[in-house]
């Protein structure tokens, strides 16, 4: 220790995220006393979030569900969800790659709730960031599509171990891409056995009904 | 790149306790195994948000990785979860709760102070 300086250890022990938990707790009893099942969807750009919501809001009926829409920029998103008569607020996070607790606590005051059962929120398309924060869901479905390849789930673990249920889009190119769905399960049975799959495609829209009815069980459970 | 997130985060919660110190000469945290932190990419980070500000010059980050931890409800044991394997590895079932892996703490931070 230099004679001129007095050095000092400080013990912390503090939770680095604790802003963003407090408020992921907060969102989760508002969701909660309001009976409404808030889904966080996630998954890669382009791996079919939007479609999947698209296919899905028929079934669960549109005026049952609000959605939050995440993007670095634009609005392309959610004008896909307003054109289904479905309430929807955009976040543009300029740049960061994933939402937080924060964002979706404004998004909510923005969004008239009444009548809502279903609030469906679109993460930004990443397989990593996401993961690292809470928003107050109570599910998170995961989105991963045919062309993205089998070893997603080995690649970037901690996505798929956090997941409660996972959606494989665009099964209707199997028959052109070399991707092996018992390898992909495989994968899937070591990270996260509990994971229970569904497989869909948008050239036929029925596919997401098991899904549908799957989101429909877990809004009536217990939480 | 949440690495940027968490600098940001760490600063909001060191800044209000540094009231009349010169320097942070060290900072402890911990990570859990799932939060998937970066060494590198969190000093980078956090020496671009700190540029310029003689309080954080040479701050060393010093970062432990805590390994994912899980409970078997069949048998109850529990143990570090390797390479994300979710299987008992006492009884071999799969049913497994995680108990640990998504830390992210400040432990403590060293600071020196002109006397």
């Amino acid at each position: 220790m230099c004679d001129e300086h007095k050095h000092e250890i400080i013990t912390l022990e503090e939770n680095i995220l604790k802003d963003n938990d407090t408020r992921a707790a907060e969102n989760r009893s508002f969701f909660r006393e309001k009976e409404i099942l808030a889904v966080n969807i996630t998954g890669s750009p382009g791996s079919g979030k939007t479609t999947f919501l698209e296919m899905l809001i028929p079934h669960l009926g549109k005026d049952n569900i609000a959605v939050i829409e995440g993007d670095l920029e634009g609005d392309i998103d959610s004008h896909r969800m307003e054109s289904l008569g479905v309430r929807t607020v955009q976040i543009n996070t300029k740049g960061a790659c994933h939402l937080n607790a924060h964002l979706i606590s404004r998004a909510i005051e923005k969004l008239d709730l009444n009548g809502t059962k279903y609030l469906f929120i679109e993460n930004v398309g990443n397989l990593i960031c996401p993961t690292f924060f809470d928003l107050g869901e109570d599910m998170r479905i995961i989105i991963s599509s045919v062309p993205e390849g089998e070893d997603k789930p080995a690649k970037y673990p901690p996505m798929f171990v956090s997941g409660s249920m996972l959606v494989l889009t665009k099964i209707d190119l199997l028959p052109y891409i070399d991707f092996s769905s018992e390898k992909f399960r495989d994968h899937l049975s070591r990270i996260n056995p509990k994971l229970p799959v569904f497989e869909v495609t948008s050239k036929k829209p029925e596919t997401v009904i098991p899904v549908a009815k799957a989101i429909k069980k877990q809004s009536k459970e217990p939480r | 790149m949440h690495e940027t997130g968490i600098a940001r985060r760490l600063l909001s919660v060191i800044y209000p306790m540094l009231d009349g110190k010169k320097q942070v000469t060290r900072i402890k945290l911990r990570f859990g195994e799932l939060k998937m932190v970066q060494k590198d990419l969190l000093e980078t980070a956090f020496s671009t948000l700190t540029r310029g500000d003689k309080r954080f010059k040479d701050t060393i980050l010093e970062i432990e990785i805590k390994p994912v931890r899980g409970k078997c409800n069949t048998c109850q044991s529990e143990f570090d979860i390797k390479n994300f394997e979710m299987r008992c590895p006492f009884c071999g079932e799969t049913s497994i709760d995680i108990t640990g892996g998504y830390e992210s703490e400040i432990v403590e931070m060293e600071v020196v102070e002109d006397v």
